[in-house]
């Protein structure tokens, strides 16, 4: 896309050059003409007129002064009519009109705005126009009309126009030709850099952040003293950006970013405390927020996700601002972390923002992206030609003096001859005339000698002559020292700058953090395991991992949810807070969020409903939830949906951001996705049915598919029977077998003869005897193996306890199931080593002697369930 | 149904873009006597329908809308005034052209529908005159304008109605009935040179600072005024340009003002 543009540019270059001129040159406007112009030049022609005037000379600041014209033009103005920081307020309405009348033919209220803004104290961090009345609000509130509003020149706006009387800087004239404006002003300060600016232009903008004044002008001072300081240099003395709402600055690698290339990310964030509050909950207290945010803004925002739940833990949120400052309450829950809550604040709302700096500005009228150095540069060669201009004007004012004194002086020293003639002659002119022929004078001297009152004619005045001609001669002196010594120029203007520095400079108001490297906020959670449940109704939970403590066969288990009296726990795994998790729903979708993005809850909670965090629409259930730690090309994950159908997909298919998720497979009307696991490519898969039969066959009989293709069949269904669990065959694992009825076999692989896809398969388990398979999966021997009844017990035993045992057989009792209850879940889980502390936990426990014998079948025939 | 959201889409935008089309031209159908509520109520309509005659200026801004319809030939000349600037139609989607509140009046107006179902045959006008300001606002206005055309009229330009009105820069007076208008900053200094003693010279930065009588005796009488004729010689070239100038990339875009930065002629400072 880019090469071809590209070529149409070059190869129409000459030609447009050519014809553009051409165009422009011959239009003959005589009368009633019409002349043909193709549509493409017209185009390129209007639309260069409008872009670049839109890029040098409205929307993009001056590198010198750090104005747009439209800040240029009403600083001038109010200058103009000395509306200044020792004089009264003067409407706005005056100021807005008389910039529009003679400098700016635009819109009133682009010129009030901007106005506006130059008076706001959370707009700029070193004020230019000195406000009366409202200006408007960090919440959003408009400022009052131009008619009510009152304003001057701030203090610090006079350093931007002072000396501009000396000529030093151009001045161009006005739209109609009637008055001149200044092309840029003096600009005593850096104030570019100290108030920053922001601009969308035509295929540019630029954004630039405000600085401190101080440390703005050390890093200027530092520069002339040593031209070839980087910016590792400059940083010391200017750490970052300043804010005039505050804030903290995250990091210091966008700062370093944005000053060396002249583009970088400042992440800001609100600065915030977490006290305690009388009743012992704790709650948020927010006191600075990241630039150009708005509060009442941010305030709603926060609202509306703790109403949508997607923020937990928040009870409530007041605004205590007044005039005394920034002061948000947020209370929070006495179950939740407030720390776990701020953090999500940040994530999930503008109390952290990222300040995308563009360092653009216009330099020479072209518009160019630069560094702090360079920058800098640009004021300190602007400075130092304010200075050389303005000691030209001074020296030519101060010669223009010395001639006149000089004249003087002769007028003193002949005094009784010059009242001579004077008295002889017939008129001032006469007089004039003859005083230049007498003592080689010219007019203007002999006009100021004309001009002399009597009283000058005393000896103090003479010596007041003489002591002036002295002083003017050590200033013209000085003044050509300065005009040939860029070394003298440029101390100039640092002495200057420090005496405003020290007039003007004021403490830092936002904090830099020193936390090196990128920022990332999943820094800020730690890696840990946890446990991620999910109910049949869809409540989601994540704890930490060693919440679940470890228990002999048998147990009866503790407690793993309080839920609504008919939800049970179906899906559990461990999963690493960072790792990506896929959720698959019984609608063949698939959604992806890190596992920290489930909200952490205790054991005792119900977690809350996957709809808070998944688009989920109505119906849809997530039925398979998958770690992924990483989205490798070698890895596939194989779906089998309740009716036999499988299908295989490369897992890098799932690698999107999309948050409204993506469709998995396409399903047969009726039909659910259920099992989803992730393989290698080179493994084999091993299918149970409820009624008892089971299939293993190679990964590879199933060809990879896209992602919206149908699969093919898994195996063959008797009527009525339906498909209970899926697994991947490894290695060292063993089969698991677990009945509706709480017994559980495990039995090796070898067991299952390796089939092809799409057969009957063999019998597993004899279900008329033993009751339905609950479910199926591969285990090793040393993990642990989770068991969910109905009723919500949870068991957990290490693999090893269960008796292998080989197919059909029913294997040992793993849960005593009461009433009517069934086993609906059962999961593998790595082995939790706290195992002493969980057998003292549970009293009822076997020992651990008696889990392993050869039990007789018959054994079992008394257990009470069946 | 499930499986083919995006060819729905697609089938669905344009059954809507249809839609617009058709309504488009029925607005204009029902036209005569009081029936003609249907066409833009800032629409100053002129009194022929022979269309071989007729023409419609579409004038920005409410200021010098007033001026165009005080100044015009009622005969022939029909007004429509377009207020702040319109959407890009180049970055916008399709839905969003058919809606827009700034567009509807001049489908309307021109009466020939939109799109695939455009038809010179049912142009109520002759010569469509785009009229903006002589200053670089006026140029976006223009830009923006002949996106719309080319994209969505495109047989409006290819068969030659279009047209740039081209109003004068300068107003240079000598005494109180003696004056002159200039085009061009050339033609100016030229006029300049060519008068003896005191004169004044007025630039025009808006269409609304003329009266009535200067807009027509300046830019609207046929018999005196000029006017660029928009032809398009080349399709692909212009289509390149449009979509790099409107269209939502920003680095072609970049490129090209960086390339062309120096052929700028009207700087507006």
């Amino acid at each position: 896309m880019d090469n071809e543009n590209k070529n149409i540019n070059n190869t129409e270059n000459e030609d447009f050059e050519a014809e553009y001129s051409e165009m422009m040159n011959h239009t003959e406007y005589s009368s009633g003409k019409i002349i043909d112009v193709d549509i493409n030049r017209e185009m390129r022609k209007s639309f260069l007129d409008y872009s670049m005037s839109v890029i040098v000379s409205r929307a993009l600041p001056d590198v010198r002064d750090g104005l747009k014209p439209v800040h240029r033009r009403i600083l001038y103005n109010m200058y103009e009519n000395g509306i200044t920081a020792s004089k009264p307020h003067r409407k706005c309405a005056y100021t807005v009109g008389e910039v529009l009348g003679k400098y700016h033919p635009h819109g009133d209220a682009s010129v009030y705005d901007a106005m506006v803004r130059l008076a706001q104290d959370f707009s700029m961090r070193y004020m230019l126009v000195d406000g009366h009345g409202n200006f408007g609000s960090v919440d959003g509130d408009p400022p009052a009309a131009y008619r009510y509003t009152e304003s001057r020149m701030s203090k610090i706006a006079s350093e931007m126009l002072a000396d501009i009387d000396k000529e030093t800087v151009d001045f161009m004239p006005t739209f109609d030709d009637v008055l001149t404006e200044p092309t840029v002003l003096p600009s005593r300060f850096p104030n570019l850099l100290v108030n920053g600016s922001n601009g969308i232009a035509v295929g540019m903008a630029t954004n630039i952040p405000p600085h401190n004044l101080g440390e703005t002008i050390d890093a200027m001072c530092l520069l002339i003293d040593n031209p070839d300081a980087e910016i590792a240099d400059l940083m010391e003395c200017m750490p970052g950006p300043d804010f005039p709402t505050g804030g903290l600055i995250m990091g210091r690698s966008g700062i370093r970013a944005a000053y060396a290339t002249g583009r970088g990310r400042i992440v800001v964030r609100a600065k915030t405390e977490i006290v305690e509050a009388k009743n012992g909950r704790f709650k948020i207290v927010v006191t600075e927020l990241p630039y150009s945010v708005n509060k009442a803004r941010l305030i709603e925002n926060i609202a509306n996700l703790v109403k949508d739940k997607r923020i937990e833990g928040i009870s409530n949120i007041e605004d205590h601002s007044d005039r005394n400052g920034m002061h948000i309450e947020i209370d929070i829950k006495r179950e939740a972390s407030a720390q776990v809550v701020l953090n999500h604040l940040f994530m999930m709302t503008q109390m952290q923002t990222t300040f995308g700096a563009i360092m653009l500005s216009i330099v020479n009228g072209e518009p160019k992206i630069l560094t702090l150095k360079e920058m800098l540069q640009c004021y300190i060669e602007h400075q130092e030609k304010v200075i050389e201009r303005r000691t030209i004007f001074d020296l030519r004012k101060a010669k223009e003096r010395m001639h006149i004194l000089e004249g003087l002086k002769v007028a003193i020293d002949f005094i009784d001859e010059v009242i001579a003639i004077i008295r002889k002659s017939k008129d001032q002119a006469a007089a004039k005339l003859a005083l230049c022929e007498r003592f080689g004078l010219d007019d203007v001297q002999a006009q100021a000698i004309v001009s002399m009152r009597l009283g000058q004619l005393t000896n103090m005045e003479r010596a007041k002559i003489e002591d002036e001609i002295a002083s003017l001669a050590e200033k013209i002196k000085e003044f050509n020292e300065i005009i040939e010594s860029e070394s003298k120029r440029l101390s100039i203007v640092k002495e200057e700058a420090m005496e405003i520095r020290n007039k003007y400079a004021d403490p830092r108001r936002t904090e830099i953090c020193a936390i090196t490297g990128e920022v990332d906020i999943e820094d800020l959670i730690p890696q840990e395991d946890c446990v991620v449940t999910m109910t049949k109704f869809g409540y989601i939970k994540r704890l930490p991992h060693d919440t679940y403590k470890i228990q002999n066969r048998g147990g009866r288990g503790i407690a793993g949810m309080t839920r609504r009296d008919e939800d049970v726990a179906t899906e559990m795994y461990i999963s690493n807070s960072h790792d990506y998790n896929l959720f698959f729903t019984n609608k063949g979708r698939v959604y992806r969020i890190k596992c920290y993005e489930i909200p952490e809850s205790t054991r005792q909670s119900k977690g809350i409903n996957i709809a808070n965090i998944l688009p989920l629409a109505a119906d849809e259930k997530v039925t398979s939830m998958i770690r992924i730690p990483s989205f490798d090309d070698d890895k596939y994950l194989i779906m089998v949906t309740k009716k036999g159908i499988i299908k295989r997909i490369a897992l890098s298919a799932y690698d999107t951001a999309r948050k409204g998720g993506l469709i998995a497979l396409d399903l047969n009307e009726g039909d659910e996705l259920a099992w989803v696991r992730m393989t290698d490519g080179s493994n084999e898969v091993i299918i149970a049915t409820k009624k008892g039969m089971a299939i293993r066959f190679r990964e590879t009989d199933v060809r990879p598919m896209g992602r919206l293709a149908r699969g093919v069949k898994a195996m063959k269904l008797k009527e009525g029977d339906s498909i209970v669990g899926m697994s991947i065959i490894e290695k060292d694992k063993l089969i698991l077998t677990v009945s509706e009825t709480g017994f559980g076999r495990l039995s090796s692989p070898d067991d299952y003869r390796l089939q092809s896809r799409g057969g009957k398969g063999i019998i597993n388990y004899h279900v008329l005897k033993y009751g339905n398979v609950a479910a199926l999966t591969v285990v090793p021997l040393g993990d642990d193996v989770i068991i969910i009844a109905d009723n919500g017990v949870i068991i957990r035993i290490l693999a090893s306890t269960i008796r292998v045992c080989s197919r059909p057989s029913k294997g040992v009792t793993i849960m005593k199931i009461k009433g009517d209850h069934k086993v609906v879940s059962v999961s593998g889980a790595p082995h939790d080593e706290d195992e002493a502390q969980a057998a003292e936990d549970d009293e009822n426990a076997e020992s651990p002697e008696d889990l392993v014998p050869d039990e007789p079948e018959q054994d079992e025939a008394e257990t009470e369930e069946e | 149904m499930r499986a083919r959201p995006r060819l729905l889409e697609k089938a669905l935008a344009s059954a809507k873009a249809r839609e617009a089309a058709r309504k488009a031209r029925e607005n204009v159908r029902r036209k005569t006597g009081l029936e003609s509520a249907s066409l833009p109520g800032k629409l100053a309509d002129c009194q022929s329908k022979d269309r071989s005659e007729t023409e419609i200026y579409i004038v920005e801004g409410d200021s010098a809308g007033g001026s165009a319809k005080q100044g015009r030939d009622r005969k022939f000349q029909a007004i429509l005034p377009l207020w702040g600037k319109m959407l890009n139609v180049e970055k916008a989607r399709l839905d969003k052209v058919y809606g827009n509140d700034k567009l509807t009046p001049v489908i309307t107006a021109l009466g020939a529908g939109i799109g695939e179902e455009f038809d010179t045959e049912k142009l109520r006008y002759d010569k469509i005159i785009i009229m903006a300001d002589a200053d670089v606002d006026g140029s976006h206005i223009r830009t923006l304008l002949l996106t719309f055309f080319f994209r969505y009229m495109r047989p409006l330009i290819e068969e030659g109605h279009v047209y740039i009105a081209q109003p004068p820069l300068y107003r240079i007076s000598k005494g109180k009935d003696n004056h002159r208008y200039a085009y061009t900053d050339q033609e100016r200094d030229e006029i300049l040179a060519s008068i003896d003693g005191k004169t004044t010279v007025q630039r025009y930065k808006g269409l609304g600072e003329m009266d009535p009588e200067q807009l027509w005796e300046t830019t609207m009488n046929p018999e005196t005024r000029t006017m660029l004729r928009v032809e398009l010689t080349d399709a692909q070239e212009a289509d390149e340009t449009f979509s790099i100038l409107m269209g939502d990339q920003v680095e072609p875009r970049r490129e090209f003002i960086e390339t062309n930065a120096k052929y700028v002629q009207n700087l507006d400072i």
